[in-house]
């Protein structure tokens, strides 16, 4: 059986998968790049406010899904409950650049907030209100900026506000339709934690006031280490938004899921590997299919285990104690949180491929698998420092660290190579966020780093007070100490 | 002279005594009326005359010295303001046995009217069941406390959350709030109770469809997850924590009539039919989760017959949990049955704290089928293939099958377990936060869950 199959095929899309780009809000993805698993629908609940995420998890991804007429009627069909059909959808920021009749750019908050004397609620109103504009009659100004400006006029008379907002509710109900706006990369509010923090902070507060209108609603995507900075959620019923907030993670079986698809759906790939599924499942003609996928293999962790069984044998070896091949990847990849991003995970399947041509009656062999792993690692760092620039130089020093370990042995290392001056340095000299830690009370900044990198997965912390580093990211410190990480593309 | 009359005798006595004087058509086709104290009287369909009347009403008096109304326990229908009193009333038949014989051929089927102040609300006709798309409607109850209502509810709402869903938990129990301080930590809590609702309504402070007042009700619990979510709306507030001592003021309050302009008063019940229905159509939920006070008190009867919710009636394996039950089963056998919706199918029984042994659960089985049989279940008429009754050859009887059997899991009295287990007693997840993991409950939540699942797997297809 295993004969007829064309591995060879296969194994050639998987290593040439390109990986997608990181995405921004203001463009929406390829739709057959949408993959919808089930874990993600309350992410895009119009009823849900607010959207955690980490690094390359979906979030930018998912806005600009929203955000397309066409990608969102895709995504409707894919979560029918959630009434998307029926939505509208705005951008209310993105952190890009100023487009006519979009959202104002970080560039245009600094001077409303700077020049022109607004608060950052008021701001986001008027956000609110220009997102509005198709639903009203009243006239409202066309620019965001002065004294005749949309804020000014907003922040001029609070009744004719509510009254102009109430009444486009109104119209949106009497339509029968709700409208999203979306907010996201949060983290380009500002150039400095502070000025984030305010900005974010009126952001939420605007959004819990919304919820008293009935067609309007607010969709905020936030990062993991925003979203757990004390200083942003301390004010009067922020724990409704965050008690209420969605976590967007990928389950390594929503991950096996993706894989799948882009295997399934590859134009030369397609047949052979339907092939391959049919060898395992049993050929059924009428299975319902998702994604191009039949649906037990986006829920039924046994089968996936099946089929990747074929793709790569079951156990990492001869020996079944060195693991199952369908567990052994996602654990070695996965952060503090056992969380995987998807790029994290097809890039270790396609750099397996790649290296795999001399394997046999398979797809991919352990050794292929574990080189997947160290390419992976390289390229989870260089994602992360996308977001969190501090992250090379606080791994590098703990290169050689044995774990778990004690707080003292992570201090100990940082203090040798100045970790925290080269961090301040690189961040003023580069233009990157220092950790959000770094701005809390209590000066002990080692401390406060250890903190940033258990926030955002990187350490964790065991019930004996011993510190722990997931595999992939000891894997890339060595990697980094062996002569840096290349960025890639 | 013997025994005084008490109130169970009083019925049938009345009975024996009127029955001689205005015969047996004139009092069936008239009312009986138990009045708020208990007192009876009679409603005659057509004008009696003055001399009936009088006989009638001396010999009430002679034979039931304090379960008779004097001078007016003898009524009928064209006296001022009785055409009114009927015509408002709940009406139930009842089956009286006059002379206190239980043979068939003793008995009389007689119009009673049970007119009460406090307790009213049991007399009304369950509500229409829950449909989807609406959101499911779970009422948690029970006849005692403790038995772990509370608990298991939170445990169903974290699962479900766990599971993607939307949920909303309405702590009804407004003595002894329990879910409410289970799922959410003290400083989080909401401005308003459900406690706060009813007295606010009263003055005339919150509208029809108040959803700022409606939005302050209610606070996402932690154990949400990330995932599905779980909105709380507890009994009490944070508004009510700098004034405690103005709770037991509330609860004085909570519990009125609320006078409309035009119309009846709107009792407790129909109050909370409102309440549910608002906080519910605040968002999209998939499942609405409400605590329900303990005990056969006025507000439980509420939760479990206004609102069309399936019913988890929880119990001990205890002779009490059997006895209490009775009292209510026998009280819910007045009402009419519907073939097609029924409101029997809404009620499941819950063994809680249960035994993981098998016979142990059975052996509780046939306790609340004993219970269940007794006043609930139906024999069901069997029919040949042209709808015509089959009939016993010899008596010329129907031939019947019990509605459910001993061992049929659709019947409501078929218990679904909740096994013990002493991690959760003393209940409180918010500082052991693993109480409420997957692994930790889903063994000793088993039944539960898994026949919730299928309840709402009934909406999800919908969907």
């Amino acid at each position: 059986m295993s004969k007829e199959i064309d591995y060879r095929k296969i194994r050639q899309a998987l290593a040439t998968l390109a990986p997608a780009p990181a995405h921004q809000a203001d463009t929406p993805p390829e739709i057959s790049d949408i993959f919808a698993p089930r874990g993600h629908e309350g992410a895009l609940d119009p009823e849900r406010i607010l959207v955690v995420g980490g690094r390359g998890v979906g979030k930018s991804f998912w806005s600009g899904a929203l955000l397309d007429d066409d990608t969102r009627a895709f995504v409707s069909k894919c979560y029918p409950r959630l009434g998307l059909d029926s939505c509208r959808v705005a951008l209310g920021y993105s952190g890009t650049d100023l487009i006519e009749n979009g959202p104002p750019s970080q560039e245009m908050l600094d001077d409303l907030v700077e020049k022109d004397g607004f608060k950052p609620e008021i701001i986001w109103r008027a956000v609110v209100l220009h997102c509005l504009r198709a639903y009203t009659d009243t006239k409202l100004p066309a620019k965001w900026r002065g004294k005749s400006g949309l804020v000014a006029w907003a922040a001029e008379d609070a009744e004719r506000l509510q009254g102009t907002l109430r009444a486009a509710d109104q119209r949106l109900v009497e339509h029968g339709l709700r409208l999203i706006i979306v907010f996201d990369a949060l983290d380009r509010l500002g150039d400095n934690w502070v000025q984030i923090r305010e900005r974010s902070k009126g952001l939420m507060r605007v959004a819990l006031a919304f919820r008293a209108y009935k067609a309007i609603k607010p969709k905020i995507f936030m990062r993991v280490d925003q979203a757990e900075d004390k200083f942003l959620v301390n004010f009067p019923d922020a724990s409704k938004l965050i008690g209420a907030k969605v976590d967007l993670t990928w389950e390594r079986k929503d991950l096996f899921g993706l894989l799948f698809s882009l295997l399934a759906n590859h134009s030369s790939a397609g047949v052979p590997f339907q092939q391959l599924i049919d060898a395992c499942l049993g050929k059924k003609p009428d299975t319902e299919k998702r994604n191009g996928l039949p649906i037990e293999l986006m829920d039924n962790e046994q089968k996936q285990m099946d089929v990747f069984t074929q793709m790569a044998g079951q156990y990492m070896g001869s020996d079944p104690r060195r693991g199952k091949t369908y567990t052994w990847v996602h654990n070695h990849l996965a952060d503090a949180f056992g969380l995987v991003s998807p790029r994290s995970f097809l890039e270790a399947f396609r750099a397996a491929a790649e290296r795999g041509d001399q394997v046999v009656n398979k797809l991919l062999d352990p050794k292929g698998l574990q080189y997947g792993l160290q390419v992976a690692s390289e390229l989870r760092v260089t994602q992360l420092r996308e977001e969190y620039g501090w992250i090379g130089a606080a791994l590098e020093p703990l290169a050689d660290l044995r774990v778990p370990c004690e707080e003292r042995a992570l201090f100990d290392r940082w203090q040798e190579k100045n970790t925290i001056i080269e961090i301040e340095r690189s961040a003023k000299k580069e233009g990157f966020l220092e950790p959000v830690e770094f701005t809390s009370d209590g000066g002990d900044l080692l401390r406060s780093l250890l903190d940033a990198m258990r926030r955002i997965g990187v350490a964790e912390l065991r019930a004996d007070g011993r510190v722990n580093v997931p595999d992939i990211y000891r894997v890339a410190a060595k990697l980094l100490r062996m002569g840096g990480v290349k960025p890639r593309r | 002279m013997s025994d005084i009359l008490r109130f169970d005798e009083s019925l049938a006595s009345f009975l024996k005594a009127l029955l001689p004087i205005l015969g047996k058509e004139l009092v069936q086709t008239g009312w009986i009326l138990r009045d708020s104290s208990g007192r009876l009287a009679f409603v005659a369909a057509k004008a009696l005359s003055d001399s009936v009347r009088t006989q009638a009403s001396e010999k009430i008096k002679l034979d039931l010295p304090y379960y008779s109304r004097g001078d007016d326990s003898i009524l009928d229908i064209d006296q001022p303001g009785i055409h009114g009193l009927i015509k408002s009333a709940h009406v139930f038949v009842e089956t009286v046995y006059p002379d206190n014989h239980r043979g068939d051929d003793e008995k009389i089927d007689i119009q009673l009217i049970d007119h009460r102040i406090v307790g009213h609300d049991w007399l009304t006709q369950p509500a229409t069941g829950w449909q989807p798309p609406a959101p499911a409607r779970i009422v948690f109850a029970s006849l005692k406390g403790g038995v772990g209502r509370s608990t298991a509810l939170a445990v169903l709402a974290t699962e479900l959350a766990r599971q993607g869903r939307k949920v909303l938990a309405i702590d009804l129990d407004l003595e002894a709030p329990g879910i409410g301080t289970m799922l959410i930590d003290e400083d989080k809590k909401p401005k308003f109770g459900v406690l706060d609702w009813y007295v606010e309504r009263g003055v005339g402070g919150v509208g029809m469809d108040d959803r700022e007042f409606l939005l302050d009700m209610i606070a996402p619990s932690p154990f949400g997850r990330g995932k599905g979510l779980i909105d709380v709306a507890p009994a009490v507030g944070s508004a009510s924590d700098s004034y405690p001592a103005n709770v037991l003021a509330k609860i004085a309050r909570a519990y009125l009539e609320l006078p409309q302009e035009d119309g009846q008063p709107l009792s407790f019940l129909q109050q909370t039919q409102m309440l549910i229905d608002q906080l519910s159509a605040l968002k999209h939920y998939d499942a609405i989760l409400i605590d329900a006070r303990a005990g056969l008190n006025e507000s439980t009867a509420a939760a479990l017959l206004g609102l069309g919710a399936d019913v988890l009636l929880f119990g001990v394996d205890t002779p009490q949990t059997f006895a209490s039950y009775r009292y209510l089963l026998a009280h819910l056998a007045r009402f009419k049955r519907d073939k097609d919706v029924d409101w029997l199918y809404r009620l499941r029984m819950v063994h809680a704290k249960a035994s993981a042994d098998e016979a142990r659960q059975a052996a509780f089985r046939d306790r609340t089928y004993a219970v269940f049989s007794e006043f609930l279940y139906r024999d069901r008429a069997l029919y040949d293939e042209n709808g015509v009754p089959l009939l016993d050859q010899e008596t010329g009887n129907p031939i019947t099958t019990e509605e459910f059997g001993l061992n049929d899991a659709t019947g409501p009295h078929y218990a679904w377990p909740i096994l013990a287990n002493s991690n959760f007693t003393e209940f409180d997840p918010l500082s052991e936060g693993s109480l409420l993991t997957q692994s930790l409950y889903e063994q000793t939540f088993a039944g539960l869950i898994g026949c919730i699942d299928e309840l709402l797997s009934v909406q999800r297809g919908a969907a």
